[in-house]
């Protein structure tokens, strides 16, 4: 198992666990983390040598680390060593799972035998002694309580016992009554601690406690002293009534609360022993020998069963807890069902446990029906395996779980009488009732469950796996490659789907389907879309998408769409619009997409959207901009990157990333929240190359706006294209000494000062050094294009900028200095003078552009200022008006109105005086 | 005449626009249409004869359409098609008799005086009036809209107008109405009576507009409809451009051309460009002022370049928004074989192409100060000499009039097109003060142009733009506008003034 998926999984563990220690724990843990890996390698050694030699040495060497330790962090230490090696016990799960083989230990301690389970047990070890350090000491200034001097040496012996175990039992006696010792200590410490009314303690030690107790049953039974213990805690803490609880301190309180489940959870494991204790005290205390419970792997796989005309062997499963041996024919099967039904959802429900009775299950099951129903309810716990959202669902899980969905449909494909909906009238527990029951539905058997939930929640695993893993390790490749199956399961659920027919729930499914899609370029849908399809039997055909007419990506997503449109819910039309779109970017149709955009009007409506649907509508309009780009067109990518790139916040925008917050914390809560919309890394734009195009963009809009605002008479600054530009610009200006660019931003804005100074082949130069240009399809074309607006641009600029210093300008002479044709400068020129952006006039004759050189005194210049001013006053007074008068409340408005207009009146009067002054 | 379209054809068959109108037409308005075509030779003979056939062989027009089948199958006859044809006829025939009983009972009472006379203006009297005194249901009146879709499958569009007016005066059902109204605009159509076509222009547009659509869909077919029929009275009626510009510049119509129809934008151009001798003309309204027109013009095209463009749309573009004057002129060369072969331009041809020259020779001038003879002559497709003499007779006005005469008469032999051009030109020099401004949101501001004759250039003097001329551009409207905003403050105040009394 890889380092990454331990570190995950112990971290959701102590997220599980809701005390808020707890959560300030995982944080230094994490640190330590680092540590422990860097310490791996010496405690694999320690651990290879520490199991050759005598336990107690081993103790001697793990006390003299803890000596050092003052005893004050050990209960610090112990918190940390108690998730860790529940984290540890998660791991040999799994991998026991694996193993059908090994007999169940119950629940809580290692007594598994595999060298690797040792390695990682030592190694926790090893990690305890790392974490005991200062770090953790100022963590809890506050655990002062009075803790037993050895305690962290004893339950360091014990998590080493466990490992001994298989060596051979020479020890056993000391260690045993060694534990013996501490238990009873601990116990005394709960009493003393209890009698005080200080829970946080009880609670601390009811851990340690049960540890302790769980090494101590050595013959399969719990020692009498801890069943009475049990018991008396439990009265004690039910007895508690609501005044008692609230006569707690806060904190206090909350450690009962919590006690007092956790002691319920616990009990329920030793109910019987519990019962008998309480029924006969004093027979109970005797000891053990007398209730010895047979071991279970004695009768292991003897009967044969004969159902149905089939012999099907009789395989002991393993029950929880109590490990009583049980053989199960099919006819029980549904009685487990049940049960397993039951204890769902509960916390002390052991899911691991259930998946491997499950599976069994699965084996001895004969009918279509049965099969069908086990491999439902193994989905079921399968995707309740984490329930911590922090987390995903184990790899092979997922896997699992894509094997099972397709079993299920294999069933549905066999028998077509068997359906799954997702409301039974009355739910059939047995299968003669379920056909019964089928009677009065044309024979259809009905079960309970919904393929397309079991589906996206599978599609949501899938996201989330790749939300957590790490983009840049060899893991997410391999996770992805995953994808091509998950992709395959949506396309035959889609058949399966249409088949039976529910219109809501295919719509649901072709979603994801498309949600799969639509940010892929041609190519990769294709192999897709091939992968799927060779997997399916020739005959196998959907309506929706035709295998014979769904002959490119273009007519796949087409047809997904608009199945959407005519059949979706408003928020799936309006998903499949923007997915649309983006495919029709993507593949360079810019005004495709862009009518496509605008006559859906979703611009007006994306802001009541939820959150997934606007980070998909800000993917698509940077699609568009990124598409108008590639398509040569400057002006079009600088309005519709426009919106995006000026609010700073990109990477947030478009689901990439979360900023950090501005203004104090983001509850946990939230931040969890925040990186679920994060998308799976492979579906990212890259962020530099679209700043980068809206830089260049607005380099090619701005520099000859901004020369053409400096050379006009008017004072009035010119309109600002792109604000984020200009800042740049004028940063760029205020140093006093500019070094050669080392990024794209430096790039583009030293590209700009040279084209602000008809300098544009080294503008030229700046803009094709960019690196990032390579991420481009036809880089190459890219860079021609952009050689060729620079030049225009560049010619643009230099005439508006210098006009006033010329008399004349031969065109011939501004076609060899920009290298452009005469024609193209012509053309260029004569639109200028038609939007009078100069005052020239052309000389055809001659070949040249007479400049027409009005002269301003001061006197006429101040008044054409004002004159523009006096008019931008007037406009601003039609725009008040007509805001004040769209009101619907006169009442309200008329105060504010008429307030407002005086103050008009007295602004223009102003002005009046002002121009005749002038 | 023939040879001449074979080599021009490909151009004129590639911007063919009749394939996408006729989506939009009536079988019996498309007739025409491919009438021309096969007049032009543009198309392969046969494929027009086979699709005259398609068009026609489910209406009532037997004769002509066994005559057409004839034709296609080079004049043999088919003993079973024959047969057909006879049966087909027959039966037509009898369905006509048997209408045509039912009918003229009740033609025969509506055309009574006295009915007439007793006639008001609210339909369910007078429809009660027919029931009680002359036994008329409404189903029997509805007889009559049978009875004019069956004269209209027929040929026989004159009587099926009638016949459709008077089902209008009496029918209450507004589905039907609506359709007697197309079917009636239809054959006023056919039957060439323009004011009349005029007249139910108006009245389906109001219809169009009105009636509010459940489907905003049907709407926009209803639109588009209307834009393509109104081709047929709106190029051929005296009036019809200026019309045309108002219909289509018209905010949902427009609308619907770049939704549905960019096409039509052709036909926009050709109807502004020609449109404007009266541009100096002020009009009531300033949205029909030609400036404003062509503005408007140059953004939707420049709008739906992507989507459509021919030769005329990329003059106005190649003109104005791209400021191109060589490929403005490569494009009115292509215009002119382009409209040629346009069934509804065909007759504005050569004003329009009179008109572009104008349009170029202007923009060119405003931009221009020193011109060459040559060039500008070449610009306006004229002589060198006749326009030194033009410039000079300007500069001379008191010989202006008597060259010009002699100049037409010199010019007697020459082509009617060399004419007109002459006289663009004198326009242009004459009338100077009629320069568009594409751009520049005043379209008051103005020019005047000054000619000169220096050798062999013509010298253009602009007048230069002073300070104070912008000042008094810019303050020109402040007066009024306040004085709207003031008006509209007090009004707005003394109505709230009443409203909380």
């Amino acid at each position: 198992m890889s380092r990454f998926f331990k570190g995950g999984s112990s971290d959701s563990d102590a997220e599980s666990v809701d005390s808020s220690e707890e959560n300030r724990l995982t944080s230094s843990r994490l640190k330590k983390q680092d540590d422990s890996s860097s310490e791996e390698e010496s405690s694999e050694e320690e651990s290879a040598s520490s199991s050759e030699s005598e336990s107690s040495e081993e103790e001697s060497e793990s006390e003299e680390s803890e000596v050092e330790v003052p005893k004050k962090k050990a209960v610090a230490a112990s918190e940390d060593s108690e998730s860790d090696s529940e984290s540890s016990e998660e791991e040999e799960e799994t991998e026991s799972e694996e193993d059908s083989e090994v007999s169940d230990e119950s629940e809580s301690e290692s007594e598994s035998e595999s060298e690797s389970e040792e390695e990682s047990e030592s190694e926790e070890e090893s990690d305890e002694s790392e974490r005991s350090g200062p770090s953790s000491f100022l963590k809890k200034p506050e655990k002062e309580e009075a803790k037993p001097a050895g305690l962290k040496f004893l339950r360091g012996e014990s998590s080493e016992e466990s490992s001994d175990e298989e060596e051979g039992r020479r020890v056993v006696k000391s260690a045993k009554d060694k534990r013996y010792e501490e238990f009873i200590s601990c116990m005394e410490t709960i009493k003393n601690a209890m009698s005080s009314n200080n829970w946080i303690v009880v609670s601390n030690e009811f851990d340690h406690l049960n540890k302790v107790s769980q090494k101590c049953k050595e013959a399969g039974r719990n020692p009498p002293p801890y069943i009475e213990f049990l018991s008396a805690l439990d009265q004690k803490l039910e007895s508690a009534d609501k005044a008692f609880i609230k006569s707690l301190d806060a904190a206090n309180g909350r450690a009962f609360n919590a006690l007092k489940q956790r002691v319920r959870k616990n009990n329920r494991q030793f109910q019987s022993d519990i019962d008998r204790y309480r029924k006969d005290p004093e027979g109970f205390m005797k000891p053990a020998e007398l209730n010895e419970i047979p071991k279970p792997a004695g009768k292991a796989g003897q009967d044969e069963v004969i159902v149905d005309g089939v012999a099907t062997r009789g395989i002991v499963a393993p029950t929880e807890g109590l490990g009583k041996p049980e053989e199960i024919t099919p006819a029980d099967i549904f009685k487990y069902l049940r049960a397993i039904f039951e204890a769902r959802g509960k916390k002390s429900t052991d899911r691991s446990e259930q998946i491997r009775l499950l599976e069994k299950l699965s084996t001895i099951a004969v009918t279509d029906y049965q099969r069908l129903r086990v491999k439902v309810a193994l989905l079921a716990v399968r995707f309740d395996i984490n329930t911590g959202s922090g987390q995903y669902m184990p790899i092979d899980q997922w896997n699992a779980a894509l094997t099972e969905l397709h079993s299920i449909l294999d069933i549905f494909d066999a028998n077509p009488k068997i359906v799954i909906v997702e409301q039974v009238e009355d739910e059939n527990e047995e299968e003669e009732e379920a056909i019964a029951a089928a009677e009065n539905n044309n024979g259809v058997i009905q079960v309970q469950g919904s393929v397309v939930s079991f589906l996206e929640r599978l599609d949501d695993e899938f996201t989330r796996s790749l939300q957590m893993i790490d983009p840049h390790t060899p893991e997410y490749i391999d996770r992805l490659k995953d994808e091509t199956s998950l992709y395959t399961l949506l396309v035959r659920s889609q058949g399966y789907l249409e088949r039976i027919g529910v219109v809501e729930n295919t719509a649901r499914l072709i979603m994801r389907r498309l949600d799969r899609v639509y940010y892929k370029p041609e190519q990769v849908i294709r192999a897709n879309e091939e992968v799927a399809w060779r997997s399916f039997p020739p005959t196998f055909d959907l309506t929706i998408t035709p295998r014979a007419t769904t002959t490119t990506p273009d007519i796949l997503i087409h047809s997904l769409c608009v199945y959407l449109y005519n059949n979706g819910v408003s928020l799936l039309r309006t998903r499949a619009m923007l997915c649309h779109i983006y495919h029709e970017a993507l593949q360079n149709r810019f005004y495709k997409a862009r009518d496509m955009l605008l006559m859906s009007h979703l611009q007006d409506s994306v802001h009541a959207a939820d959150i997934a649907t606007q980070i998909l509508h800000n993917r698509t309009m940077v699609q568009i901009g990124l598409c108008a780009f590639r398509n040569g067109m400057v002006q079009e990518t600088q309005y519709a990157l426009q919106d995006i790139s000026t609010t700073g916040r990109v990477k947030e925008l478009l689901g990439q990333g979360i900023q950090a917050p501005k203004f104090g914390q983001f509850t946990p809560d939230q931040d969890r929240l925040d990186k679920q919309l994060v998308l799976p890394f492979h579906m990212h734009i890259n962020l530099e190359l679209l700043e980068c195009v809206y830089l260049t963009c607005s380099m090619l809009m701005e520099i000859p706006a901004m020369a053409a605002a400096s050379s006009t008479a008017s004072d009035s600054r010119k309109r600002v294209i792109s604000r984020p530009f200009r800042r740049m610009l004028e940063y760029i200006d205020r140093q006093l000494f500019v070094g050669p660019p080392e990024n794209t931003r430096e790039y583009i804005m030293q590209a700009s000062k040279a084209l602000a100074d008809g300098e544009w082949r080294r503008c030229e130069e700046f803009i094709h050094a960019i690196k990032i240009w390579s991420l481009m399809p036809d880089a190459d074309k890219i860079k021609q294009m952009l050689s060729e607006k620079i030049r225009e641009e560049g010619l643009r600029t230099y005439l508006l900028a210098y006009a006033a210093f010329y008399d004349s300008v031969s065109l011939e002479f501004l076609a060899t200095t920009f290298d452009l044709p005469v024609q193209r400068v012509t053309v260029i020129v004569s639109r200028l003078l038609s939007k009078r952006e100069i005052h020239a006039a052309l000389d055809q004759v001659h070949g040249a552009i007479i400049f027409e050189r009005v002269e301003i005194n001061k006197l006429e210049s101040l008044t054409v200022s004002l004159s523009e001013k006096t008019a931008q006053l007037n406009e601003a007074n039609e725009k008040l008006y007509e805001q004040k008068t769209q009101h619907t409340n006169p009442q309200e408005n008329r105060r504010r109105d008429k307030g407002g207009s005086v103050k008009r009146r007295n602004e223009r009067t102003e002005n009046r005086n002002r121009s005749d002054m002038n | 005449m023939g040879s001449e379209l074979k080599s021009t054809s490909p151009l004129a068959v590639k911007y063919d626009l009749s394939q996408k109108i006729m989506q939009h037409l009536d079988r019996h308005l498309i007739f025409p249409l491919l009438e021309f075509l096969s007049l032009r030779q543009t198309h392969d003979p046969k494929e027009l004869l086979q699709a005259k056939y398609d068009l026609l062989k489910d209406t009532n027009m037997t004769d002509y359409v066994a005559n057409l089948w004839t034709n296609l199958h080079g004049g043999h006859t088919d003993e079973d098609m024959a047969n057909a044809f006879a049966e087909k006829r027959r039966s037509v025939l009898q369905e006509l008799s048997e209408l045509e009983e039912e009918v003229q009972g009740i033609l025969g009472v509506l055309e009574n005086p006295d009915l007439i006379a007793a006639l008001r203006q609210d339909k369910g009297q007078n429809l009660q009036h027919l029931q009680e005194h002359y036994n008329i249901t409404p189903e029997r009146i509805a007889v009559l809209y049978k009875f004019a879709q069956f004269q209209y499958n027929c040929g026989n569009y004159g009587g099926a107008s009638d016949l459709l007016y008077h089902f209008r005066a009496f029918s209450k059902d507004p589905e039907l109405n609506a359709s007697a109204t197309w079917g009636k605009f239809a054959s006023e159509i056919l039957t060439v009576d323009w004011d009349g076509a005029m007249e139910e222009l108006g009245k389906l547009r109001e219809m169009v507009d009105s009636k509010s659509f459940k489907d905003s869909a049907v709407q926009l077919r209803n639109r588009t409809w209307l834009l393509h029929w109104s081709l047929f009275p709106l190029f051929n009626h005296a009036n019809g451009c200026d019309t045309l510009c108002d219909l289509f510049f018209y905010t949902p119509y427009l609308n619907t051309i770049q939704t549905s129809c960019p096409w039509l934008l052709r036909y926009l151009t050709v109807a502004v460009v020609t449109n404007q001798n009266n541009a100096n003309q002020k009009p009531r309204n300033p949205r029909q002022s030609y400036q404003r027109r062509m503005r408007d013009l140059v953004r939707i095209i420049s709008q739906e370049n992507y989507e459509y463009s021919d030769p005329v749309t990329s003059f106005i573009s190649a003109l104005y928004t791209e400021v191109d004057f060589e490929k403005a002129q490569h494009c009115l060369r292509e215009c002119e074989e382009v409209l040629k072969t346009d069934f509804f331009l065909v007759s504005l041809c050569d004003h329009f192409l009179e008109g572009a020259r104008k349009l170029l020779a202007e923009a060119y001038c405003r931009i221009h100060s020193v011109i060459s003879v040559d060039v500008l002559a070449n610009k306006l497709e004229m002589d060198s000499a006749q326009l030194i003499q033009l410039v000079e007779n300007r500069n001379n006005p008191s010989v202006a009039a008597a060259s010009n005469v002699a100049a037409d008469q010199s010019t007697e032999d020459e082509s009617i097109e060399s004419t007109s051009t002459n006289v663009v030109a004198d326009d242009l020099i004459t009338e100077a003060e009629t320069a568009t401004e594409a751009e520049e949101p005043e379209p008051e501001v103005q020019f005047g142009f000054k000619a000169k004759l220096d050798g062999e250039s013509i010298i253009i003097e602009h007048p230069t733009y002073s300070a104070f001329q912008q000042i008094i551009d810019r303050t020109k409207s402040l007066s009024f506008e306040s004085q709207n905003l003031e008006q509209s403050l007090a009004k707005s105040i003394s109505e709230l003034k009443h409203a909380t009394v």
